[in-house]
This record gives C-alpha cells, sequence and structure tokens, in this order.
C-alpha cells in the first residue's frame, strides 16, 4: 500500500515504541509547521510579484552560504538555544517564565560588571562572569518563584513585571556609575577588561566557545531532566502538582528549583552577549531573546535537547533575514511572518492528533 | 416486535492494533433499561463513546428506529436524543451547579444568561428526579458525589430519548443509589430508554429489563433480566466461576498504629470539616468508615494523609505525636501509604507515562534511586513488577497514564501504594469503578496485610464495608456517630445510621457523643 510508505514502516507498529517511531513523533510536528509556514509566505511572497524560490535561495545563502553566513547563524543559535532550554526547563515544572527578558537584562549587568571591575587570567575571566550573571539572573527569578510558592502570585505576571524592574536598575546603575565617558546618544558602560573578552575562533563575526557551551548545557540539561531523581521530581510537579504533593514530593522547593534554574540560563545568555558580543553592557542590548525563547521551545515541543535544531533553525532564519532584505529588496519582516506562522501551526497541538487519526486510517487493515 | 431504537450491526472500534469492539451486534428496544456489565477494559465504555458520537467505529453500522445514522460527533448524537453521562466528570468547576447543567442551552434574555431563572430550571430539575443539589453552589465546591449527580442533571436537560449512564452508580451511596433507580423506572415509565454501564450485578438485577455481557471487546451474553442470575452474569463476566470469598477470619488486634484525638477541622470548600473525631487504628483490623459522601470522610483521610492540617486536636501514628510535622510526606514516612478517592487529580499524574507513575515514592529509595539518578533498568523492573502483579491492561508501561481505563487506573494506583508495604493503609473507594474480579483481588491485598498492617477504608458500598471491616464507624456530619461490629449490623440499620437517624439500641454505644 502507497499509504503505508509515506508514515515509514514503524508507524505502522503500535505508537511510540521504538527509536524511529518516537523520533517521527517527536519531528513531525515543528515538519508539517514549517511546511505550512513556507507556504504561508510563498502565496505573500508572489502576491507582491517576487519569485518565492529567490526569497529562500537568498535566505539559505544568507544563512549558509558562506563563511559569514554561517558565522552569523551560530552567532545567533548560540543565545536561541540557551533561551529555549530555559524557557522548556521551565515548562517541564509547569511554570511560564515570562520575565526571561528580565533575568537576561540583569545578567547583562552583572557579567559586564565582573568583566570590567575584576581582574583575572583569560581563562577563568568570561567563565567567572558568566557564571556571575547566571547567578543574578538566577537571583532575579527567585522572586517570582518565593511569590509563587509563598504567596500564590502568578510567576507570569509577577517575572514579566520585574522585567521592567531589572532595565530600571540596570540603566540607572550604568548611567551613574558606569557610564563609557565617549559614548553620547547610547547608554553603555565602560569596556570590559581584554581578559574577559570571549574571542571568536572564526575568522569573521562573533562565534565563540559559548556556542558549546549553550549546546553541552542543552544534552546535560535534557539527561538531568530525564534521568536525575531531582528530573525525575521537577516532571512530577510540573504534570500534576496535587499528585506530587500527595505523593510526599517537596514540590515547592521543585517549583523554586526549575524557575531558578531556568533564570541561571537566562543570566547567562544576558552576561556571554555582553562580554562576548558587546564586550561591554549596552542599554537594550537583548533583541527579544525571552520571546524567541518561546518560539525555540515550542518548535522543540518541550524536549530540553530538541531546542539544539530548533534554535539552529531560528538563527538561520535570523541570519537568512538579512541577505533577503539586501539582496531582493524584500523587507526582512517576511522572516517574521514564517516564524509566527510556524509557531501558530506548532501550538495547534489538536492539529496534530488529526493529522496521526487520519494516517492511522490510511494506514489502517 | 416493536422498532428497535438503537441497532448495532458488526459494529468494530481499532484502537491501534488493539481491538476495543469486535463485530458488536445489539439491539436496544424502547423504553427499556438495559445494563452493560464486564470487566474493565471489556469495551463497554468505548461502545457506549460510540452511540454518543465520541468514537466513529471503523466498520458497521448503527440504526436509530430503523434508520441509518452517522454518529460522526457528540452534536449529532445529542440532536438525534442521546445523551452520556460519563464516568469522569466535565464540569467547569468554576462556575455554579446551574451554569453548568444549563450550559449546553442556556436560558437567555438579550444574549444574557438568565441567572435565575437558570436557577429555577435546576431546582426543578433536581426536585423531579430527586437528584438533590444546591443550584447556586460552586461546582468546585461540591464532593465527588454530588458533582456526579450534576452531572447526571445535566444530561437529563437536554430531555434525551435515550440516557447512557457510564456507571453512575459508582460514587453513590445506597440511598441515592436507590433514589437513582426509582428515576430510572420514571424515565422508563415515560418511555425513555436508558443504558447503563455498572460494575454491581444488584443493581442489574435489581433495575433492568435486559442485561448484555462484554467480555475482550465482544458480547458474551445478552439475556431479559428474568432469564438469568447474577452467579450466570459474573461467570459470564471473567470468563470462569468465581469464587465469591466470604469474610474473611478476623485477627486479633495488635499494637496501636494511628490514634486520633478530637480532631477538629472548619468547614472549608463546601465541606463539612471534622467535629471531634477520636478514634484508634490497630494492627491487624479493618476499620471502615461508612457514611454518605460528604459527611467528613474526605476531611478524616486528609488529616490521616497529610494533607490537610486540623485546627484542634492530636494525630498520633504508632504512638508519636505528628499533629504538628503534618505533611504527606512526614505521614508517609511514618508508614501511611493512600489509595486516593479521585484517583485523576490526586491519585496519578496523567500526563506522565506509567512508568513514571509506578515509581514515585520507590524513585527516592534504592535500587531505583543511585546516588542522584534514577536507575532506568531499576525503574522499568519495578514497574513491570507491578503491572503484572497487579494485571494493570494494557501494560505498556510508557504509555500515557491517562490511557488506562478507569478500573486499570486504580489497580495502578493500588499497586503503587501496597508496595511500599505501609503499615497504616488509608483506602478510600478502593473498588469504585474496578470489576468483580479485580475487586476481590483488591480484598484479598487489604485483607491479606492485616498480619503486619492496619487499614482505614472509607467507602460508599455498604455490602464492601460490612464484607471487610472489623470495626465500622459511621460518619454524619463531619463526626463519628456510631461504632460496632459488622455482625451487629446489617445493610438497613447502616444505612439508617449514615442518614443521621440513631436507633435507641444500636449494639454498642457512639463513641463521640
Amino acid at each position: 500500500m502507497s499509504a503505508d510508505a509515506t508514515t515509514g514502516g514503524p508507524a505502522a507498529a503500535p505508537p511510540a515504541n521504538g527509536f524511529v517511531a518516537r523520533a517521527w513523533q517527536s519531528i513531525q510536528m515543528p515538519l508539517i509547521a514549517t511546511l505550512a509556514g513556507l507556504l504561508l509566505t510563498t502565496v505573500l511572497i508572489l502576491s507582491i510579484g517576487k519569485s518565492p524560490l529567490d526569497v529562500y535561495a537568498a535566505l539559505l545563502r544568507g544563512a549558509l552560504g558562506s563563511v559569514f553566513g554561517i558565522s552569523s547563524t551560530l552567532r545567533w543559535a548560540t543565545p536561541l538555544i540557551l533561551a529555549g532550554v530555559a524557557v522548556t526547563i521551565g515548562f517541564k515544572a509547569g511554570l511560564f517564565n515570562a520575565g526571561l527578558s528580565g533575568q537576561i537584562y540583569l545578567g547583562g549587568l552583572v557579567g559586564s560588571l565582573l568583566g570590567f571591575t575584576i581582574d583575572l587570567p583569560a581563562g577563568l575571566h568570561p567563565a567567572v562572569a558568566i557564571l556571575g550573571g547566571g547567578v543574578a539572573g538566577g537571583f532575579w527569578a527567585l522572586i517570582p518563584a518565593l511569590l509563587r510558592r509563598y504567596l500564590g502570585a502568578s510567576e507570569i505576571v509577577t517575572s514579566l513585571m520585574l522585567w521592567y524592574v531589572a532595565i530600571g536598575i540596570s540603566d540607572f546603575l550604568v548611567r551613574q556609575f558606569f557610564r563609557d565617558p565617549t559614548s553620547a546618544a547610547f547608554l553603555m558602560s565602560v569596556k570590559v577588561a581584554p581578559d574577559a573578552v570571549l574571542p571568536s575562533f572564526f575568522p569573521v563575526g562573533n562565534v565563540s566557545v559559548m556556542l558549546f557551551v549553550s549546546i553541552a548545557v542543552a544534552i546535560v540539561a535534557h539527561y538531568l531532566m530525564q534521568r536525575s531523581r531531582l528530573g525525575y521530581e521537577v516532571r512530577l510537579t510540573g504534570a500534576n502538582p496535587l499528585y506530587a504533593f500527595y505523593s510526599g514530593l517537596p514540590t515547592g522547593r521543585r517549583l523554586i528549583l526549575a524557575f531558578c534554574v531556568s533564570g541561571f540560563l537566562a543570566g547567562m545568555i544576558g552576561a556571554a552577549e555582553s562580554i562576548g558580543i558587546n564586550q561591554r553592557f549596552v542599554s537594550q542590548f537583548d533583541p527579544g531573546f525571552g520571546f524567541d525563547g518561546f518560539l525555540v521551545a515550542l518548535l522543540a515541543g518541550g524536549n530540553i535537547a530538541g531546542c539544539i535544531p530548533a534554535g539552529i533553525f531560528l538563527a538561520i532564519l535570523k541570519a537568512g533575514g538579512t541577505e533577503i532584505e539586501r539582496t531582493l529588496g524584500v523587507s526582512k519582516s517576511i522572516i517574521w511572518i514564517l516564524q509566527g506562522s510556524i509557531i501558530l501551526v506548532v501550538s495547534a497541538y489538536r492539529l496534530r492528533d488529526q493529522i496521526n487519526a487520519l494516517f492511522k486510517r490510511r494506514t489502517g487493515p | 416486535m416493536p422498532q428497535p431504537t438503537i441497532e448495532l450491526i458488526g459494529v468494530t472500534k481499532r484502537f491501534g492494533s488493539f481491538v476495543a469492539n469486535d463485530a458488536i451486534d445489539l439491539t436496544i428496544q424502547p423504553g427499556e433499561i438495559h445494563a452493560i456489565v464486564g470487566e474493565n477494559g471489556a469495551g463497554k465504555s468505548t461502545l457506549m463513546k460510540t452511540l454518543a458520537g465520541l468514537h466513529v467505529p471503523e466498520e458497521g453500522r448503527v440504526l436509530l428506529h430503523g434508520e441509518p445514522v452517522e454518529l460522526k460527533n457528540p452534536e449529532i448524537a445529542m440532536a438525534r436524543g442521546i445523551a452520556m453521562v460519563h464516568q469522569h466528570f466535565s464540569l467547569i468547576d468554576a462556575m455554579s451547579v446551574a451554569e453548568n447543567v444549563v450550559l449546553s442551552n442556556p436560558p437567555r434574555r438579550f444574549g444574557l444568561l438568565q441567572r435565575r431563572k437558570a436557577e429555577e430550571i435546576v431546582a426543578e430539575l433536581s426536585k423531579t428526579y430527586g437528584l438533590a443539589v444546591q443550584p447556586r453552589q460552586r461546582v468546585a465546591d461540591c464532593r465527588v458525589g454530588v458533582q456526579q449527580r450534576v452531572e447526571i442533571l445535566k444530561a437529563l436537560y437536554r430531555n434525551p430519548e435515550v440516557l447512557i449512564l457510564d456507571e453512575p452508580t459508582a460514587v453513590l451511596t445506597p440511598q441515592e443509589t436507590l433514589a437513582l433507580i426509582d428515576n430510572l423506572r420514571s424515565l422508563k415509565s415515560l418511555g425513555k430508554t436508558v443504558i447503563f454501564i455498572t460494575h454491581k450485578l444488584k443493581e442489574v438485577m435489581a433495575v433492568a429489563d435486559r442485561v448484555t455481557v462484554m467480555r475482550a471487546g465482544k458480547i458474551v451474553l445478552s439475556v431479559d433480566i428474568a432469564d438469568t442470575s447474577p452467579n450466570q452474569l459474573a461467570a459470564a463476566m471473567v470468563g470462569r466461576t468465581l469464587v465469591v470469598e466470604s469474610r474473611a477470619e478476623p485477627v486479633t488486634p495488635g499494637r496501636e498504629l494511628a490514634r486520633l484525638e478530637g480532631v477538629v477541622c472548619t468547614p472549608e470548600g463546601g465541606g463539612i470539616g471534622l467535629d471531634r473525631v477520636s478514634f484508634t487504628l490497630r494492627q491487624g483490623e479493618v476499620v471502615g468508615i461508612a457514611g454518605v459522601e460528604g459527611n467528613g470522610q474526605s476531611e478524616l483521610i486528609e488529616v490521616i494523609t497529610g494533607m490537610r492540617v486540623p485546627h484542634a486536636g492530636r494525630i498520633l501514628l504508632k504512638g508519636q505525636d505528628v499533629t504538628a510535622t503534618a505533611s504527606p510526606k512526614a505521614m508517609r514516612a511514618a508508614g501511611v501509604g493512600h489509595i486516593p478517592e479521585d484517583r485523576i487529580s490526586t491519585g496519578l499524574a496523567p500526563t506522565a507515562s506509567l512508568l513514571d507513575n509506578l515509581i514515585t515514592g520507590a524513585h527516592a529509595r534504592p535500587p531505583i534511586r543511585r546516588g542522584m539518578w534514577i536507575d532506568r533498568a531499576a525503574a522499568r523492573t519495578h514497574a513491570t513488577r507491578l503491572v503484572q502483579a497487579f494485571d494493570v491492561r494494557p501494560g505498556n508501561i510508557d504509555a500515557d497514564a491517562r490511557s488506562l481505563s478507569g478500573g486499570n487506573m486504580q489497580k495502578a494506583i493500588i499497586a503503587r501504594e501496597l508496595d511500599s508495604d505501609p503499615q497504616i493503609i488509608v483506602a478510600a473507594h478502593p473498588t469504585r469503578g474496578v470489576d468483580i474480579g479485580a475487586a476481590e483481588f483488591v480484598y484479598a491485598q487489604l485483607l491479606g496485610r492485616r498480619d503486619r498492617a492496619g487499614v482505614i477504608l472509607v467507602s460508599s458500598d455498604l455490602d464492601e464495608i460490612l464484607r471487610l471491616s472489623d470495626r465500622i464507624l459511621v460518619m454524619y456530619r463531619g463526626a463519628i456517630v456510631a461504632e460496632a461490629a459488622p455482625e451487629a449490623l446489617t445493610a438497613e440499620q447502616l444505612g439508617l445510621l449514615m442518614a443521621g437517624i440513631t436507633p435507641d439500641a444500636p449494639s454498642t454505644t457512639g463513641e463521640a457523643a
């Protein structure tokens, strides 16, 4: 039967048994969403009288067609992967870290502070700065976590509000004490010590060792969540808090832990962006990693390791968008439309059931 | 012979490679009360969901009044006069009883809900069918038994021709069950057709005109009630002759395991609270807590298991005062095992795998705990062993817990809770929604633990209470109003006590008088 070929052999067996079937299950939705998004953008591009093939070719050329393109893609993938992991860890515990951007911002402040106030050897300095930024982000996440634990306040609202507080505190401190005297229009701090800069290992662009840190964090976090006792308890708390409580698990502590780890990773993003890319604290340096983190997490479908391909995918779109604008004169907003429609379809999880039902009926005896 | 209301011809429903309904032929006559019985996973609910438009069968035809129909979705089924009350509630917790009941077609003026009208309608409906509810109460504040009544009223509000009830009496008290049976009869006298799924053969014999027995997705027996007997039905259900054991020999009570002294909980969240409850549980005994649902049993369970902190009084476990440190964790550490009354919201994480659900608790001890890790091989061995020992079907430990039927969820919970070898077993409705064979197994498990544990059994099934208990406590309005040995009570006397009617001379005087 030709229908069998569509789903692949293993799909005929009971679902989610065997590696291939499971891999197919997890990749199915992002794949369908991407195709749907491409379809929509194709229609749009046609309607403005451009060739979709040209646009997609420019996109790929911009992101992967040159050393510069690849370096640009990897540069964006670095924070996107981490942001996706931070959001997904929250999801696993049943929490919604809407304040990722605040934790990123504060992490950026503390990371750069550590970069220009202390003196450390070259290898150690960036590590200390990034971990310091992580601690700052984790601390900033601790506040909504505690408010949720002891007062029942929604972590979505409190963490989001604390974003503005983080911007206020950081900009105020930099303006008052650390402002680069040569900077006029932009608010930025003095430069970090040369030892604290994360060097790029690419001939062009800004791809630092942080890329491997991001990927390693995703893999380690995935493993810990699936295999460790703490990870198990966090997952159970997220799946049904009342059941976890009834089972005698310390649900409050697990919620706080997960939220703080999420904030820690966000803080790392801010610190790495500051010392690695800008080499100082720059006001409004975050181009929206907090929101992008949710896109990555949704695309990864709650799978922590899945944030690696999902992050790289969104990085390709980000890096390629510029090329579309530069060579074809098509606004790179088209990329946002593509992103938006992909997320829309990914979020429509009931669609997945219907598609699965369709396949099941077609492959049924 | 009149035109049948419903005819199913060769209906087959598959889930993947699993055949839930295998070429089912079934005829439902107008105005009959038709009981569907069978073990957990026999395909009863699946078949009924097909009628209610929730499942579309792969093969076969459905005829309504001789006319072929395609019940593609619940709306179509409803429009055809088929309403179903599900085993698991689908109520909106934040809304009132009245709002829930009229949800499908609310009385409106200028597009706005006429709240008072809705409340009047529901009060009227409640009176007509004898299902007592308070229309203005929030559903979240209702006990499980009341929520069930709201579900039934919600279906009746649509004035259906055929009413399908999936285990309607599982959560009802004996009195409520009798009332419901009366209601079913009056529905029948109005020419309506009632189909109900149950495990309780007593109810089948009492009210049904016809009974269909299912086993492993097939119909094995479909007879008029006059032509059958409970024994024949039981044998058909399990496919073998069932040996119903008589009451187990009492064990001499040993050391004291748990003691409550004057425990008070103020009423909150619609509950009745606890009114100076005192009792003692000893090793080797089963203490049955009888009472109409919502008379403090839930609160009592929550206090003993650490889910709720009492406002006054003391809790002693094995002689230790644990009142100040009460929490589920502390109580479990002290040897309390808990089979909760609501398996979906408390007893399981439905979206987690069966494996993850079965190792909870055991995950914190070796061999599953290995340092900071969960030993996967040990976890799988553990889960597989529980699935086999307690016959949880289907036993795919990687599947989500929510994919199990109600009875199998219950088996999984009992397996997990008893595996830690608790000395104080708190069992709330342990056989609710569980088939006869499995119920016998659960009884044997609970009784078999008496040599090293004590059991607190809360149940609205009086036969269960009378059969298992060494001592029976009756709760009414948050207090223990009577204590008696099971031999000294009949089901009728117990029913009266539960209704708050204390006879002059019960065999033993009430402790909390």
